[in-house]
Order: structure tokens, then sequence, then C-alpha cells
């Protein structure tokens, strides 16, 4: 533990040091040209240009004019692709797994809709980088634990502070949705498995719904108060309760419930539950989503898959279900964009999404699921998922393509900044293969 | 040592007069010198031990089945069995027209009429603090193999009811858990001197393969098990060459230290006693005899459930194996909706066809109630294997005969042959038919008294002539020591809802109250354990006495009091 | 199979000649996969090639191969052959913990005691490509127990999935797992020694001495023995001790010793400790900071089976980079790339491909990640680990190239056996629901509601 103190100086030093590399401040005008662009939301075009000004996208095309004092890229052989978004993640509220002290998911108790994420983004963590040199520009970075984790917030992957790398927060309250959890299980308070038995789970587990529910009353009747006060100041003023005012946009429809929930039983539970309370949702996770289908699509309930790289749910499932979801649902009609629900190995989050492919979805279905879909899905399309003039200039120029493992990113711009490709990793490779003999 | 229940025809009050915490070796002196008659833990018939059965179909299991002849029963032996047998004028005559006589039936392997060690689990084993050692001798976890089945019998265990309900007169008994567990011992099933209901001690060795305690306790894994039963093993083999040696010279060698485990394994080795390994599925069966044939120790197993799978693998190697009737079944508790797998629900359906597995295979078998707490499925789960196809004379073999030829009895018992203990079960039909009751049962040649099962709480007949409604203050005479226990009921009509608060937390209860007998049930989370316990007592006033029976750990008496009547009301 | 007589062909290829043998044991099956890219990792990539087994050994490979006519013909145009994946940490198909916890040292204990020839993740990492694995036990202590090398050969007991002579091994672990830094005693219970970095070499150091001493006092009743001619009278061995035996035959260098490590200074303690007492470590598991100490371990002569990519789930894993692999292989390592985790198993190949994409390998160097290398770490490339005349016909047809993310197992085979085949899973999809639902209903008319019967130990659903 000694340690970290002199680690936290390292990475702060090592974190001014990349800051002061950026080379271009996001009002200079780029221009990519000579590339292969893929925008996602229009055919591919084979030989264009990409022009970033003022941190957004400013023109694309087969046949744009390059503007005068631009910087030119040469991106013959290359291609243009939207940065990916990752709907899952816990950058910036992690740094070291094991270490509680670099930990700012979960917070004591059940019911924590009033914690927001995005006020703890820590900026220099060492993970952001290596996450967007894969091309990885945007995340979800989400709370965990608990009922209500908590407001989950969309994040571009650079920024000085939190508040210069919030695209929109929050995109959701996580709401890990109750499951009945029965047979044997290991008690880690008591270290001794234990054996709970079906009945007294489900007793439990409708326990915590019916907490939910007069939780989600008491908004309602919070809501009205607070109306009811907006109209008539006479009335005598209402105690400010954080709790409730958190889930006033939620009964309000204005922030969907980001649902965890993998089995088929929880997942059709929400659903039911959702119209019963008339809220929106996301399902997140959703390994057993294949199994309903249909149902998601009819409920128009978007679906953030993953991870995919993970092992069937059950001894006689498919060896390849995890990796076979993403095309029934896209055969079904849903909505879905994937997650690593991770913040270390976010770079990998292509990867995913590639397998997928392996196993049936159409690569450009993957690519949507990256890019395009999650940006519908949190309401950021306007913003970034594609390559479109006015949208932000989240962009990777990638030597081949951005699924394949051996694929390289050449250039990447955030914001129209255009980041460096350096990262603790490449750092300590540069440092440690010239160690000498 | 006194927990009993009351039962109707004999008084307990003499009992209760004796402190509970008496030793049991004083408690014992006293029971069976002055009360032996009066607190019978199992209902005789009394007089002179001379019964003739006439008039009866006999399944001789041996030499075959006489449609109607008589036997005859005297002072514990069979006297006489056949066609024409003389009755003896002294001799209490049961017409058996209509009834089968069979053999008493054996349960080969059971954890019954035991007063349990207080630690056959967990133990300190020795993860040490300072040292990287592995725990010192002294501290061997779970290394009893000196213990005595026989040494830990009790008479009075209220189980044996249930045991006798199925026909059966004989077990092996051995506790449970553990790994070197101990010596069983084969014992009939009534008696009132638990010395006198030993027919053989010690049977088998047995050993289990149930984990110390994780991070905490040597061996906390499987693999730490198998390592630490072959390395328990090749230490007695040094100890005999050791004082082999020593006997040898006598001079001018240090003595080596005498060790009661290690002395005690000694039988195994020489192949002098056999070794009973609990194995269930394919590869704990292999595994059970990989073990046995690296020591060349004569390997029984029991349980077998997936022995189907490896018939022939115990054929060659000639091991018998103790069916457990006690098939897999979904657990009470489990999910409905969770998805079971191929595998198990394979084993599940084919468990039943073991049996016959084994018996085309050539293996010598016999049935087992696998640790059933109420064996009442004894029979019918013996009438599934025959369905899966062992023929029926086989299944009666496997459960008389089979099991008297593997543990060596088989001059005194498994069959009705004239100078065999006198251990019978009489039926009015045929033994696995569902419709078959059981008339008669005798042990040792005494008629045993056979009870009703009790009726499910919630179906009391009488009315209720007591209100159980209110606050008690129970006291439950553990083998732990007392654990108090507040029980707030309430009652409407006969039946009973309330909560029990005790040292391991709050549950809901419920039950009912039949005359002035109350009778409730709880699953309680005891470390960790979900365990069914039930209170059975008779209230008289605002007292309420009875005994309470925990799920696996047997009866305990209680007894209670209700400060304020109603003052949860 | 009498036509194999007949077959004594050279055959030869453009880039290999490879030599049929033409002595017919006539047990087994002859296929023959023509017309594949092979990745042959030793002798390079042919294109269009042909793999002949025979015996479940490779009997031919080239360009032009020549099959007997019962030959059972497969047509893998278009697809990719490369040899049978090797995961050198692995922890599936264990029964009862992988882990002997309680004690520091543990050697005694045996992973090969305890497999679980039913544990379905064999078959998942078999469907993507793992015919060989290390089953190793956990890192809970500073030595832990003897690990096992397994074929997948699913559906076959235990015993029969070991992998035939295969040295054995044991596992040791240093830092944090060991000493126990991210994991909290059981309430009411005392550390467990060791608990740092020091502790664990000078365990480490105790029982290697103690092993020792073991050793001594054997020899001395092997000498005593042979003195007198054989004549044991009045002689008794010392007592064995299966802890201490294991750890004799590490010092005998007869037992490869696998350790779990992260530190650049640990994985430099044990070179140190190992060299002190005479004994060569096989391979440094996970070794995420090996790339700072590379030609240390080079010099020592160890293998390196790392991940590609984890890191920071820990302080340890906090300076692990992905070009781990490459930096070591560069300065003469024998690296592996493992999985230690029942799902990664299924994409070693992938894993395998990000050693191209950090830090340069080339094709061959990353393939050889996965199989000769892992190979040479266990000492069982003699028989596995490359396509080569004489080896194990131990194979997996790709759709597409390894490398590609697009590319899926079709077909798996172990000793020229087919084990795994994408059709045929498929195809048995419907059977197995169907069997269920057939299984369920039988039970449910049979089973009459009852009370509670004792469940003999089962898996929880789900694995």
């Amino acid at each position: 533990m000694k340690r970290q103190p002199i680690i936290a100086i390292l990475v702060t030093l090592m974190a001014l040091g990349l800051g002061a590399i950026g080379q271009a401040t996001p009002s200079a005008t780029i221009v990519i040209k000579n590339a292969r662009i893929v925008p996602i939301t229009a055919p591919d075009i084979e030989r264009g240009t990409v022009v970033i000004r003022n941190g957004r996208i400013a023109a694309v095309g087969a046949h744009v004019s390059i503007p005068g004092r631009a910087r030119i890229i040469d991106a013959r052989g290359l291609a243009v692709y939207p940065g990916m978004i990752d709907s899952g993640t816990r950058l910036g509220l992690v740094e070291i797994g094991a270490v509680r002290a670099t930990i700012d998911t979960t917070e004591l108790g059940e019911f924590n809709p009033h914690m927001r994420a995005i006020i703890a983004i820590h900026p220099e963590s060492e993970l952001i980088p290596v996450a967007r040199v894969n091309g990885i520009t945007t995340v979800v970075s989400k709370p965990s634990g608990g009922i209500f984790s908590g407001q989950a917030a969309l994040i571009n992957l650079d920024g000085w502070t939190w508040e210069e790398m919030e695209l929109k927060a929050p995109v959701g309250i996580v709401f890990n949705y109750p499951s009945i959890r029965s047979g044997r299980f290991f008690d880690f308070s008591t270290f001794q498995f234990k054996e709970r038995s079906y009945q007294k789970a489900k007793k439990e587990r409708d326990e915590k719904l019916k907490k939910i529910r007069k939780l989600l009353d008491d908004a309602r009747a919070y809501a009205k108060a607070k109306e009811a006060r907006a109209t008539d100041p006479s009335l005598p003023p209402l105690k400010t309760d954080h709790v409730l005012e958190a889930l006033i946009p939620v009964i309000r429809g204005e922030w969907p419930f980001i649902v965890e929930a993998n089995l088929e039983r929880d997942i059709k539970s929400a659903i039911a539950f959702a119209e019963e309370q008339n809220v929106r949702i996301v399902l997140s996770g959703g390994a057993d989503a294949w199994k309903v289908a249909s149902l998601l699509k009819e409920k128009n309930i978007p679906v953030i898959l993953g991870p995919i790289l993970r092992l069937p749910q059950r001894e006689d499932e498919p060896y390849d279900q995890p990796f076979t979801t993403a095309k029934t649902l896209y055969e079904a009609g849903v909505l879905f964009a994937f997650q690593t629900n991770d913040a270390a190995n976010v770079r990998n989050l292509p990867y995913h999404a590639a397998m997928c492919v392996a196993y049936g979805l159409p690569r450009e279905e993957a690519l949507k699921a990256l890019t395009i879909n999650p940006a519908k899905i949190w309401g950021v399309a306007d913003m970034v998922g594609s390559i479109e003039v006015g949208k932000l200039a989240n962009i990777v120029v990638w030597d081949g393509d951005p699924l394949e493992i051996r694929s390289q990113v050449k250039y990447l711009f955030i914001k129209g900044r255009q980041i460096p490709l350096t990262t603790k990793h490449t750092e300590l490779y540069e440092r440690y293969r010239n160690r000498p003999e | 040592m006194t927990r009993k229940r009351a039962l109707s025809f004999v008084s307990i009050t003499c009992l209760n007069r004796f402190p509970s915490r008496m030793s049991s070796a004083v408690t014992w002196g006293i029971v069976m010198g002055l009360i032996l008659a009066v607190v019978a833990p199992v209902a005789y018939s009394r007089g002179p031990l001379i019964y003739a059965i006439k008039d009866a179909r006999i399944v001789t299991v041996t030499h075959g089945v006489l449609s109607k002849g008589t036997v005859v029963l005297r002072d514990g032996l069979i006297e006489a069995v056949g066609r024409r047998v003389e009755i003896p004028e002294d001799a209490r005559v049961i017409d058996g027209r209509g009834l089968t006589v069979y053999p008493g039936l054996i349960d080969a392997h059971a954890e019954v009429a035991l007063r349990l060690p207080k630690s056959t689990g967990r133990q300190p084993g020795g993860a040490s603090e300072r040292s990287p050692r592995p725990p010192t001798p002294s501290k061997r976890p779970s290394l009893h193999p000196d213990r005595l089945a026989a040494a830990l019998l009790q008479a009075d265990d209220a189980r044996l009811d249930k045991f006798h309900r199925v026909g059966i007169t004989t077990a092996l008994t051995i506790p449970r858990r553990g790994i070197f567990i101990g010596q069983s011992a084969l014992i009939n099933l009534a008696g009132d001197d638990p010395a006198r209901m030993v027919i053989r001690s010690p049977v088998a060795m047995h050993i289990g393969f149930d984990r110390m305690g994780g991070f905490r306790t040597f061996p906390g894994s499987l693999m730490g098990v198998i390592a630490y039963i072959r390395q328990t093993l090749y230490d007695a083999q040094h100890y005999e060459l050791a004082w082999n040696r020593y006997r040898r010279l006598k001079r001018g060698v240090r003595r080596p230290a005498w060790d009661k485990a290690l002395e005690a394994l000694q039988p195994i080795l020489k192949r002098e006693e056999p070794v009973v390994f609990i194995a269930n599925e394919a590869k704990e069966i292999r595994r059970a005899i990989a073990l046995a044939d690296e020591f060349h120790l004569n390997a029984i197993i029991s349980g077998a459930s997936e022995g189907y799978q490896v018939a022939a693998l115990l054929a060659e190697k000639g091991v018998p194996v103790l069916v457990s009737l006690n098939f897999p079944t979904q657990p009470k508790g489990a999910d409905p909706q969770a998805d079971v797998p191929l595998r198990v629900l394979r084993l599940r359906a084919r468990a039943p066809q073991t049996p016959a597995a084994l018996y085309r295979a050539g293996v010598k078998f016999a049935f087992t109630s696998g640790f059933m707490d109420d064996p009442k499925d004894f029979l019918a789960n013996a009438a599934k294997a025959i369905e899966a196809g062992l023929p029926e004379e086989e299944a009666i073999k496997a459960l008389t005969i089979n099991a008297a030829e593997i543990f060596g009895v088989d001059e005194q018992l498994g069959s009705i042959e004239v100078g065999k203990i006198a251990n019978l079960v009489v039926t009015d039909g045929e033994l696995f038919d569902e419709k078959t009751k059981i008339t008669h049962l005798f042990i040792d040649g005494r008629q045993i008294e056979l009870k009703e099962a009790p009726k499910k709480p919630g179906a009391a007949e009488e009315q209720p002539t007591a209100d159980a409604s209110g606050t008690w203050e129970l006291t439950v005479e553990s083998p732990q020591g007392p654990i108090s226990v507040t029980a707030v009921l309430e009652q409407v009509g006969n039946k009973i809802t309330g909560t029990l608060t005790s040292m391991f937390g709050t549950t809901n209860t419920e039950g009912a109250v039949s005359g002035a007998t109350v009778r409730f049930t709880a699953t309680v989370d005891v470390q960790g354990q979900s365990m069914d316990v039930e209170f059975e007592g008779t209230i008289e006033g605002n007292t309420m006495k009875g005994t309470v029976s925990v799920q696996g750990q047997g009866e305990f008496p209680f007894t209670g009091t209700r400060p304020q009547k109603g003052a949860w009301l | 199979m009498k036509t194999l007589h007949r077959l004594g062909t050279i055959v030869v290829g453009l880039m290999l000649v490879s030599l049929a043998q033409a002595e017919g044991r006539s047990s087994g099956q002859t296929i023959l996969i023509r017309n594949a890219t092979i990745m042959t990792v030793t002798k390079g990539t042919i294109k269009n090639g042909s793999i002949l087994i025979r015996d479940g050994k490779i009997a031919a490979v080239g360009k032009r191969v020549r099959a007997p006519a019962d030959a059972q013909v497969i047509d893998a145009t278009g697809k990719y052959v490369i040899p049978g994946i090797i995961d050198c940490h692995s922890h599936i198909a264990v029964d009862g913990g992988v882990n002997e916890g309680s004690l520091a040292v543990t050697a005694m204990v045996r992973i090969e005691d305890v497999l679980d020839p039913t544990d379905i993740n064999i078959y998942r990492d078999l469907a993507g490509g793992v015919t060989t694995a290390n089953i190793l036990h956990g890192s809970a202590n500073p030595i832990g127990g003897q690990n096992a090398v397994i074929k997948l050969r699913w559906g076959k007991t235990a015993k029969e999935m070991l992998f035939e002579g295969a040295p054995p091994g044991i596992k040791f672990a240093l830092g944090e797992n060991p000493k126990r830094s991210n994991f909290s005693p059981p309430p009411g219970t005392p550390r467990r020694f060791p608990a740092t970095r020091m502790g664990v070499e000078y365990v480490i150091r105790e029982a290697l001495t103690e092993a020792r001493e073991y050793m001594r006092k054997w020899d001395a009743y092997r000498q005593k023995v042979a003195a007198r001619n054989g004549d044991r009278n009045d002689l008794i061995p010392p007592k064995r001790d299966l802890k201490l035996e294991a750890l004799a035959e590490v010092l005998r260098g007869e037992r490869l010793v696998h350790a779990h490590c992260y530190r650049a200074d640990e994985i430099l303690m044990l070179i140190r400790l190992a060299e002190e007492f005479g004994f060569q470590i096989a391979t440094f598991q996970h070794v995420l900071e090996g790339y700072k100490v590379a030609k240390e371990i080079a010099a020592h002569g160890a293998g390196a089976s790392t991940f590609s990519d984890w890191w920071a789930y820990k302080v340890e894993a906090y300076d692990a980079i992905p070009y781990n692999a490459a930096i070591m292989t560069r300065k003469g390592v024998v690296v592996s790339l493992n999985s230690d985790s029942a799902e990664l198993a299924r994409r070693l190949n992938l894993e395998a491909a990000k050693a191209i994409k950090y830090g340069g390998l080339t094709e061959d160097e990353a393939l050889a990640l996965v199989t000769i290398n892992p190979a040479k770490q266990l000492h069982i490339d003699d028989r596995v680990g490359s396509i080569e005349v004489g080896k194990d016909a131990d194979l997996v047809i790709f759709s597409g190239h390894p490398f590609s993310v697009y590319s899926i197992v079709e077909k798996v085979f172990i000793d020229g056996q087919i084990y795994f085949d994408r059709e045929a899973d498929l195809a048995r999809r419907a059977e197995i629901e169907k069997e269920k639902e057939t299984l369920k209903e039988q039970l449910k008319s049979k089973e009459k509601p009852k009370k509670k019967t004792e469940e003999p130990s089962e898996k929880p659903t789900g694995r």
C-alpha cells in the first residue's frame, strides 16, 4: 500500500505529460483525405475526405473542397470510422479492481438513484487512454451494486475535467432487477456455503419488488406535491428528499432505468414491471434476450448486450449461445448495442461485436451496434455515432477493419482534438524493449 | 441421554427425575437396572418370547418359498420352519393365513441409533498462523478410524419407528460425515441395551470425502481430502513396519509412539476388514476404487446412484455395492424454472436402473436407505428398481441375504432358517406392492409394536382442548446445551401461526393443535444449513413440554412456559 | 485397412517432405484432410495442402499426399488447419476446489485425483480448438498442489483424459495471492502465514530445505541397504511424506515448477532461489512483468506463460502490458499465452493475434504462443504443438484464418478422432432438448410428490 502515493504521483505526471502532447486544438481545421470512409448511416465512400473544424465534422464526401490553412492527413490505404461507443463500463470509476481505494462504483445501501457517476469520473485514469487508442471514443460509465445503483454517465474519453468529458449525464439510472436466487451459494460474511430454497428466495425477491414499487409511489407523491407547490406558493415548503428527487425524471419518462437482468424470468418480469409503473427501460446484460426477442421488439425495449465473451448461462445451452444472441435480436428487429461491462478491457469492445459476426450477425449491423445504435439509445444520435456533418468529430482512422484484432489505429480524434496514441502501456513497452542487454 | 418422546403406554415421569446432565454410564446403569421394563424405547410385547406363525406363506430367501408353512421363534432364534412343523404348546400362535413372512430387512448403510459425536465434521486442523508446516499429528482432523459405532449406540433413537414401519430390522450403522469416520456396527434396531443390539462389530472401516472447511482447515478441498487419506494410510503402513521392527529387536531400538488411529487402520491394510467408501457418481466410484487399489484395500462402495455406468468395472474388481434407495430427485426448494442439465435428468431417471445393471454384471449388492431421515420410500424405491429390470427375488436378496453375506453374518441373518436370528417381517401381501401393509415385525424374536406415522401438522383430527396462543419461553435440551426459543403463537381454530426466535434468528412457523397436543414446524437457518424443525408438545395450563425433532440431528426434549398468556395479542 | 500396406509412397511437397509411414499398425481410422491451408507452426504454412491421419498420428503432411482408398476424406477447401491449441494454464474439470488453501505448502495434493470428466467446460474449450490443457492447482499458497496435463477427450473417463507420459508438475505462487493481499480471512480466523513477499520466499526456502533433508534421509537408508547387500533386516525405510516427495522431485528436476507470479522482483527472486537449490523453473505463469526481467528469465531457461492483455485487476497487474509476450519472445524466452479461464480458452487463437497487434510478432511466432511453445513448456513437444509427421493428430479446422475474428472452429481432432464437429453439434441441439423433455415427463409421472429426500452430490445448474 506504500506504493500508492508514488503511483498517484507518477500517474499525475504522466497524464500531464500526455496532455501537453496534444497536437491540435479543437479550433484548428483538419482534413483527412484519400481515405475509405465508413459513415455508418450512409453508404461507404471508397475514397473521400472528412473535414474537421471546431471539434465537429464540417464536411464529408467523395468530393469535398479542401479548405486552406488546414492540417492535411493523407489517409491513402486507411479507413475512417466513427469512434466506437461502449454502452456499459466502469471507466473512470475504477482504477485497480482489487484496491478498494480506487473503486467508486458502489455506494452503500440499496437505493441510490441520486448517486451521480459523472462527478466521480477520474479523468486521469490510466485505463482511459488504453481504451481510446483502440478506437473507443465514448462510453457509458455506470455505478453498480444495490438495487438502484445510481446515475450512469455518457462520456467522451478525453478532457481535462469530468465536465469536459461529459457528453450526456445522466443517461439513466442503473436498476439491478431483483432476481430469485435459490440454491447453494457462498456467504462471504460467514465464509460458508449456504442453501436458499426457491420459496425463500422468491419471497425475498417479491419483498424487494414491493419496496421498489413503494419507492416509486413515494416519488410520484413527492413529484405531485412539488408540482402543487410550483403552482401554489402558499403551501408549506416541502422537505427535500434527494432519493425521491432523483426518481422524478424516471417516473416522468425522461430518464430510463438501465435494467440489469440476464435471466429470461427476470427480463420478462422487468418488462411487466416497467409497463405497470409506466417507466422507460433499457435492458442491460440480456444474456437470455434471445428467448424474449419478440417481446422486446413488441415493447420496443432497446438492449445493451454484453459482455458477449462469456460462457453460456446453462450447462446444456449451445456452446456458442452468447455469440448468437445478437443475431437473434437483429432478426427480431430489436435495437441493440454492445457493452464490455469492464474497465481495464474496454479496448476489446470491437471483439465482442466481432464474435457475433463470426456467428451470424451481419458485419454492418455489428458496426451500427458499436456506433449509431447506442447513440440512438442514449439520445445523442445528433452528436455522435456516425460520420455526418455537424456531429462531434469522434473519428478513428484505421489501417484495416476495426473488428479485426490485427488492425491498428493510425489517428484518433475526440471532439476534433487529435489524441496521441500513447498510453501507459506504450510507454512501458518503449522503456523496457530498450532495456540494455 | 433422556431424550425420548412420550409414548402413550409408558410413563416418562420416572426418567425425568434424573438430571439430564448425568453421565451416560450412570444413567444407563439406573435405566437398565431399575426401570428397564417401564421405559422401553421401542414398544415390545412382553412375556415369553415364543411365537409360532402358522399357515403363512414363507419366503425363506435361501430355501425357496413355502406357500403354506409355519415358523417358530424361541428366545430370539428361529427354532423351526417348514410345511409341517409342530406348534409348541407354550407358543403364542399367530394365524398366518393371508400373510407372508420374510426375513427382517437389512438397511446396509445408515446413520441410526447413534449418539453422534460432537465433531464428526469440522475441527481445527491446523492452518497455522506462524508455521508453514502441516498440522501436527495430534491435530489430524477427522481421523477417527478407532471410533466404533458400537460404542456410540443409543437404544432410544426415536427414528427406529420409521425404520420398523418399512420392515427394516437390522442396519449397518455409522456416522455419516467425515473422512476417517470410524468402524460400523451391524445392529438389530431394537433392544433395551445397546450392547444387546450389536450383531457384529466392527464390520467395516468407513472413509468419506467430506472437506473440512475451505481455506481454514486442512483438508479444505477434495484433492486435499484424498491426499490426506493417502498420507494417513502410508503413515499406517510405516507404523506397522516400525512396531514390527521394535517387537522383533526389542533392545537397542527406540520404541515407536503408540497411535490409536494408525493402530486402528491396520486391519484394513491387511485386508482383514473392508472399507466402505461413499461414492455416487461414476467418477466418484472410480476415484474410490483407484484409492482402494493403491493400498490393496477391500473396498465396498456405498451409494452408487450412477453405478449403472460402472457396473463392469465393479464386477471386474469384485467390489460389492451398497446401493442407496434414496434415489436422486429434484431437491425440495429447488427453483422450478431452473434448467436442470441433461446430465442430472439422466441420473435421476437412470439411478433406479443401477441395481439391475449390477445384477446383470454379476456384482454383489445390498440396499441401503441412503441416509433418508425417514426411510418411508425404502420399499417403494426398491419397487422402482424392480420396475427398472431387477428380478423381484434379487431385490429381496438385496434386502436380506446379500447384505448378510457382504457383512459376513450370513450364518446368523438374512434368511429364514433354523438357528438364525429371529428377525421377521410379516406382511399382508407382496413386499413390493404399494398396498401391502406390514402386520408384524420381530426383532431378536420379540414382536415390535408398529406405530403409525404421525400426522402432518394441520391435519389434526381431534378438536383442540388447549389454546396455544401467546408468547412461550421454550428451552430445548440440545447436546450442545440448552437453547432458548421464544415462540409467539396464534391459534385460530386448530391452526397455529407465529414466529420462533432463537440464537439462529427469527423464522415463521405454522402448525396445529389436536387435543392438548400442539405441533408446529419451521425452517431454521443453522450455521448455513437450512433445517426443518418440528415441535411436538403437550400443553398443560401455561406449560408445554415435548420433543423437537431437528432434521438430520435427531430429537431433543423441550420444556416451556407461557409467562403472559396472550400478551402478544 | 489392408490397403494401408500398399501405401508406402514418399510424398514430395514444395515446402516439405514427409514420409508416410508404411508399416501399417492397422488399427484406428485413416483420415485425409485435403485442400486446406495448413499452418504447421514449425514448418511454415502450406497452401492447398493435405494431412493424412493414421492410428491417431499425423502420417503425412504436404502439398500432395497420397491416401489409401478407404481413407475418410475431409475436404477443407478454403479452410485452415492448425495444431490443437494448448492451454498452459487452466482450471477446468476440477472437482471440490482448485485450491487447497489451508496450508502454505500443499505439495501433496494432486489435481489428477479430482479430475471431473463431466465438466461441460471441457467441451466448450474443445469447441474453441483447445486439445490439451495444463490443469493447475490455484494460487492460494506459495507451494500448491500437483497439476495434471490432460487432453480434452470429451466423453472419456478422467484417467483416459490424462496426457500419457506428460512429465509431472507442481504449482508455486508468488505475490499477492499467497500473501493474501486481496483476501480477508473469514471472521474469527487468524491470518495464515505468510503475509509478505519476504514470507513467501521463506516458505518456499523452508519447504525446499526440508525436502533436501528428506532426500538425505532416503539416500542414507538406501546406502545402508546397499552396504548390506540388500539385506534389509532390521532396517526400515524412512516414513514416506507425500509433500516432501513431490518437492524432492522438484529438486531432482523430475517435476516441472509452474510458478504463478506478477512482479519483476518476485520473478527474479524465484529464479535465484531455484538456482540456489539447483533446479530450473519450467514456467512462470501470468508473469505480467516478465518483460521487465525478460533477459533474466531467458538466461535461467524458464518459459513464460502469460495473458495477452489482462491488466489492472490488482496492484501487481497494474504494470502489465499487452506487449509482454512480444518483448519476452524477442528476448529469447519461450512464451505461451494461456487462458486461466474456461471462457478465454475458447478463443486463444485470437489472443495469439493480439501479439501481432501489440509488438509485431510474425504469424508463426504468434501461433506458436498457443501451440508449440506451451508444448515445449510442458515438455510434450515431441507429441503435440505442431503439424509434423509422427506427432499426435491433434488438429483444428477453422473456417478461415485462425487470426481472423470472423473464423470459427469447425472440427477438432484429438489422436485422429473427431471430438468436436460443429455440424454434429448443431444437429444434436434439438435432440438434447427432446431428450430433456422426455426425461422430465418421465420423472414427473414417476415421482409422486413426496417429502424431501437427500440429493446425492450434484452440481448446480448453469455450469
